[in-house]
């Protein structure tokens, strides 16, 4: 037995004991095809001065479960250099401007309430991408002291290309299109990367269903 | 503290301009990310079942565990401009050069997001003999084992079989050359191999890929347990 620390394989108990496994199949939701303007949203984060950059590390305000993953993936060799992610659309004024050029026809494509929807712009850089993880809704839920449904989607602002990828459960993604917009349901393992040679930009778009 | 960007971002970059020309012409490809009516996943030839794939895993693993320090990592040298590959390998003056600017120069890819350990030939210690006798239809052949940790990848390539010609001195015939590829563990969470527009997945330990050259690749491992794959360079026989 290895000492307690050179062991490895404390993330992979951690989701046997939670029964998650790759053999079971994930049935993957049906791709929405939205219509972006990839340029305009280019701009606004291009343009934002609220850029934040950030790489996945374990954080004071995580829930015990998230904090878990972030310390074990940080142990397994995740950093600053390959996890490193710049993103917009936490500050209000850049929220408002990406949920703008989305616009009210995806929103009713994807069936969410655009008013009360967060949308974020993420660039990853090549060599770069967010590891294996789960979402949790509840922060969101909180704000809103609301217990509707909520939905969170990954949506393709750049097209495709060599290195990019999705994994959704045991669903791996590539070859997507500009306004490609994928559900990853609360509670479901997933990571995506870039190993190629162009950025990849996507929208993660969180928000109620609208009943 | 990061460090600025070393080049502006562009979605749209001329990788193919950095490809020798000889390989463009002698091993044609179709080059386009696009293009859904591909044959790349013809590369697959068999699962190789007649190998304890298991046993090997264990050991690359052990191996890996033993040398704690990866072999094997690019970055950039940005005071004496030269892309270096481990802690003292220059890429400079290699057909793989203009290729690695790409990546480790006007990208972020570095140290701490490319390695790997890397055993070769002798250092496979009681595997190497059965490994060699797998491919009896190559000659010259080399023989390496590489053990990719989660967070780290090997950026987007077409091979230029730099260290065959290194280790073999022998003038290249590119038509002739072969990249045998087996991945010695199973699929696990992140791992990719991204076989020019094919992203290889969910495969089974001892799963054979011929990699004929000029075919744009890349691999990667998102995930949380080593992932392991052994190939071989060598010459067809006549």
């Amino acid at each position: 037995m290895t000492n307690i620390f050179d062991y490895q394989n404390y993330y992979h108990d951690f989701l046997s004991q939670k029964g998650i496994d790759l053999n079971n199949c994930f049935k993957l939701p049906s791709v929405i095809k939205l219509s972006l303007n990839a340029q305009k949203l280019l701009n606004i984060f291009s343009k934002s001065e609220n850029k934040q950059n950030k790489s996945y590390k374990a954080r004071p305000f995580f829930p015990q479960e998230n904090m878990f993953q972030a310390v074990c993936l940080s142990n397994l060799g995740y950093n600053d250099h390959n996890t490193f992610e710049t993103n917009i659309g936490l500050d209000l004024n850049d929220n408002l401007e990406l949920k703008s050029a989305v616009g009210v026809n995806n929103f009713r494509l994807m069936n969410l309430d655009m008013h009360s929807s967060l949308v974020r712009l993420l660039e990853y850089k090549p060599g770069t991408g967010i590891p294996l993880h789960t979402d949790s809704f509840t922060a969101f839920r909180e704000k809103y002291r609301s217990d509707r449904q909520v939905k969170r989607y990954f949506v393709a602002v750049s097209g495709w290309d060599w290195g990019h990828f999705l994994q959704i459960h045991d669903k791996v993604i590539t070859h997507w299109s500009v306004g490609d917009a994928y559900e990853i349901p609360e509670g479901v393992y997933h990571l995506s990367v870039n190993f190629g040679i162009v950025p990849k930009y996507t929208l993660t778009i969180t928000g109620f269903v609208d009943e | 503290m990061i460090e600025p960007i070393k080049c502006t971002l562009s979605s749209d970059v001329d990788v193919k301009s950095a490809i020798p020309d000889y390989i463009l012409k002698g091993t044609p490809w179709h080059w386009d990310a696009k293009k859904t009516d591909h044959k790349d996943e013809e590369a697959f030839q068999n699962n190789i079942k007649d190998v304890d794939w298991k046993a090997l895993s264990d050991w690359a693993i052990a191996k890996a565990n033993q040398v704690k320090t990866p072999h094997k990592y690019f970055w950039w040298d940005e005071e004496n401009e030269k892309v270096m590959h481990g802690p003292t390998d220059t890429m400079n003056g290699y057909p793989y050069y203009k290729q690695a600017l790409l990546s480790f120069k006007d990208n972020p890819m570095n140290q701490h997001n490319t390695q790997y350990f890397k055993f070769a030939n002798e250092d496979l210690e009681n595997w190497f003999e059965p490994m060699l006798a797998l491919f009896p239809n190559l000659k010259h052949v080399g023989i390496s084992l590489f053990v990719q940790p989660p967070g780290h990848c090997i950026p987007s390539h077409v091979d230029t079989y730099s260290s065959f010609k290194r280790r073999t001195g022998v003038e290249v015939d590119y038509t002739r050359l072969k990249r045998y590829m087996v991945f010695v563990s199973d699929w696990d969470w992140g791992h990719f191999f991204n076989w020019g527009n094919h992203c290889i997945n969910q495969w089974k330990a001892g799963d054979f890929w011929d990699l004929k050259g000029g075919v744009y690749h890349a691999s990667a491992n998102a995930g949380v347990t080593p992932k392991i794959t052994i190939h071989w360079s060598g010459e067809l026989i006549d």
